[in-house]
């Protein structure tokens, strides 16, 4: 795998994809798409850059640690918005209830939990997908080498 | 008096905060990740059993996820019969943890026990959550995240038997999980709610107008319950997967796991569907049958294994059974006798997977013939053992006695004495294949010729909380009867 | 009605030849098809897909719909279902996530 071609438009592109994902992230509220897509297009970009490369570019990209930081951080960031609403009285999970300001329907800030918990959903999946991907890639070569 | 109304949220949040904090603190702060899973897992207990008094001093009441009523929102539901389900998930986990803490030193890696912890907390979360909730998707979602989990602790264990029966089961599972999901998609579609008292009151008209919807939506459910809660044709996957996990996952998943099935398909007839609609399908009946085989192959098949862990996985196919004969004889005492041998098997169970556990730590022996005179090396685990064997059969002074005695009771009340012959025959045949192990252990005069390694304090201390709290079962019975029985007939 | 079940021996005939199935394929087959024939029945009973009378289309959808906006500031109403009303639900989908990746790190180290 050292196609030159491949590489400069992986690494032209990636960049794009990361913006374009995380346009889908935040605007998450406000049209199609959300934490869940938008986090799929951003590692999307990641694992691009890492197949036309190789693991330890990849690799470079995002560690271990800071990958398994973001996706339980990402996980318990969804949580612990849920918990605001139980401290200040309403129930777990509540946006409106709780306090969120609701903002202008239609800005990028607005809908209160929404955004933010869409934000957490991203950062969640994002890492998700990278990290998927290494250790499923990684376990291989292991089990390649042994055999 | 403010962040008590939010304890059913809360014990979810506890729960599955620690399961994603695991894998950061055992990376970053070793020393404290076990003993924050087990603050969280007694957090959420205490959380519990305060529940259990609110409920029985108010009555049931509900808790709104997101503040939104239900036919907008998801809606936890506490009554008696699920806070007691409740109680029982979580004080057992909390148990099985603390002897897990050292058993899981040998049996596993030291590099995946941050990621066994997490997937340990979310067994018990979903469990947690599925014992509460009251809407059909919200299920399916907390069965998914239980099935996932429960595959991933059998494999965690480095061996390729664990590996093979765990995909075993994740396949039957995933199977389980899709029948279910059809069955939800198809109640949806004809009555257009998801929360279980509105689809209870939209139900009998829909049956009306699309009674094939109901009947496949039913034979669905049975399907998935069965196949994860392992009744009768549908138990393939559990032999395999019990035995070979490591202990500790064998004790939660033979214990709690098959178990908090059969509680949703209970739920799901009692709450669920119309009384009508279940006079109408022999369901209750059919389910009899599969328990009464279920019961009956469960112990044939248990008295011709050879290793320890794989009998004792036999004899939970045949236990379950009794669950599920609780169920189908849908008669207030014969249920009540069904939940507490859900307790009773819970505790005698996941004791003998850890007495199992202890001599395959100590010694390395699977095999059953190998046992003779094992009982002057490991005193204390073969005690343990006989008296879970005693509750197995039901011998009186134990927890097992009580719960078959309700269960034949119930069955003479509605007039199917056929039920007490079966249940007095599994006795007999729990007897033939516990006994020989006990007399061996104790009786056989040659020495143990094997190697000792000496168990941990930390090891024996669960096992004799089980003997305590067998025989506290088997005494004490009847605050626990009472509180089932109310629970029980708030449901008739 | 000879003709069908004519034509359903000889194609289990011709299947077990053919792929040389076992009499246990056989079965299988027999009963995947006999399942299959029970939830035809099912299918053709459904509530017609779309129209406007369906049970599917009550006070929910309504509300989600007419006051979605006003409830949870979110013009996108799949998101305000998702991650407003039932947001508990989006919390366990995370979750499921979270259980896989801990699954496949947990069997791989291990192996």
């Amino acid at each position: 795998m050292e196609d030159q071609i491949v590489r400069i438009t992986s690494r032209l592109v990636a960049p794009f994809i990361q913006v374009y994902g995380i346009y889908v992230i935040l605007h998450g509220h406000l049209s199609p798409g959300g934490g869940f897509s938008g986090g799929a297009i951003f590692g999307a970009s990641l694992v691009l850059v890492a197949l036309s490369f190789n693991l330890e570019v990849g690799a470079k990209q995002i560690s271990h640690d800071t990958a398994s930081v973001l996706e339980s951080g990402g996980a318990l960031g969804f949580v612990i918005t849920g918990l605001v609403g139980v401290a200040v009285g309403a129930n777990f999970l509540a946006n409106r209830s709780a306090g969120f300001p609701l903002g202008e329907v239609g800005e990028l800030f607005s809908a209160g939990a929404i955004f933010i918990i869409t934000a957490f959903l991203g950062v969640k999946v994002a890492s998700t997908i990278v990290t998927l991907f290494y250790n499923i890639i990684e376990g291989e070569e292991k089990s390649g080498n042994a055999h | 008096m403010e962040l008590t109304n939010h304890f059913p949220a809360l014990i979810m949040a506890v729960l599955l905060g620690i399961s994603f904090l695991s894998p950061i603190l055992y990376r970053w702060a070793r020393k404290a990740s076990a003993p924050a899973l087990i603050t969280s897992l007694s957090l959420a207990l205490v959380m519990a059993i305060y529940l259990l008094f609110q409920v029985l001093q108010v009555g049931e009441f509900t808790y709104y996820m997101g503040g939104w009523p239900p036919p907008y929102g998801i809606e936890f539901r506490l009554d008696l019969i699920r806070v007691y389900m409740l109680l029982v998930v979580l004080a057992v986990s909390l148990w099985i943890m603390v002897y897990a803490l050292k058993d899981l030193e040998h049996e596993l890696k030291t590099e995946v026990m941050g990621w066994y912890y997490t997937l340990y907390a979310l067994v018990v979360g979903s469990m947690a959550g599925i014992a509460l909730t009251n809407d059909l998707f919200n299920l399916f979602v907390l069965m998914e995240i239980c099935a996932i989990s429960a595959c991933a602790i059998i494999s965690v264990k480095e061996d390729r038997a664990c590996l093979e029966a765990s995909f075993k089961y994740l396949i039957l599972s995933a199977m389980g999980t899709g029948c279910f999901l059809l069955g939800v998609a198809m109640i949806y579609m004809v009555t257009g709610q998801m929360n279980y008292d509105l689809v209870n009151a939209a139900l009998p008209e829909a049956v009306e107008l699309y009674p094939n919807n109901m009947f496949a939506a039913s034979a669905l459910f049975i399907v998935a319950f069965g196949t994860k809660a392992a009744l009768f044709p549908l138990h393939v996957w559990l032999p395999d997967a019990h035995a070979s996990a490591p202990s500790p996952s064998s004790a939660m998943l033979s214990g709690l796991v098959i178990k908090i099935y059969a509680f949703a398909l209970f739920i799901m007839f009692y709450q669920l569907f119309p009384r009508p609609l279940l006079e109408s399908i022999p369901l209750n009946e059919i389910l009899l049958w599969l328990a009464s085989m279920g019961i009956m192959f469960g112990s044939i098949f248990a008295m011709v294994q050879v290793d320890l862990k794989k009998m004792l996985a036999y004899s939970s196919i045949g236990q379950i059974g009794y669950v599920f004969l609780g169920i189908g004889l849908d008669d207030t005492i014969a249920i009540t006798g069904g939940f507490y041998h859900l307790l009773v098997h819970a505790i005698m169970k996941s004791m003998l997977f850890m007495c199992a556990g202890v001599i395959i730590y100590s010694t390395g022996i699977r095999q059953i013939k190998q046992l003779g005179g094992i009982g002057q090396v490991l005193p204390i685990t073969m005690f343990a053992f006989t008296i879970g064997s005693a509750s197995m059969i039901g011998i009186p002074g134990t927890g097992g006695l009580i719960s078959k005695w309700y269960l034949a009771l119930g069955a003479l009340e509605i007039g199917r004495p056929i039920f007490v012959v079966i249940i007095l025959a599994s006795s007999l045949l729990n007897a033939v294949y516990y006994m020989p192990i006990i007399v061996n252990a104790f009786m056989q005069q040659e020495q143990f010729e094997y190697q000792v390694k000496p168990v941990p304090r930390q090891m024996l201390i669960p096992l004799f909380v089980g003997v305590a709290a067998l025989v506290f079962l088997g005494v004490f019975s009847r605050p626990f009867i009472v509180l089932l029985e109310n629970a029980v007939q708030l449901l008739f | 009605m000879e003709d069908i079940l004519f034509i359903i021996i000889a194609a289990i005939f011709a299947m077990r030849y053919l792929l040389r199935l076992q009499a246990r394929g056989v079965f299988t087959i027999l009963l995947v098809g006999l399942i299959g024939f029970f939830f035809s029945f099912t299918v053709a009973e459904m509530p017609p897909f779309g129209d406007p009378n369906n049970p599917v289309f009550n006070e929910i959808p309504a509300r989600y719909m007419g006051e979605g906006i006003a409830d949870t500031g979110a013009v996108n109403i799949v998101s305000s279902v998702i991650i407003d009303y039932r947001a508990f639900d989006t919390l366990g989908e995370a979750t499921v996530l979270f259980v896989a990746i801990a699954a496949v790190i947990a069997t791989l180290k291990s192996h």
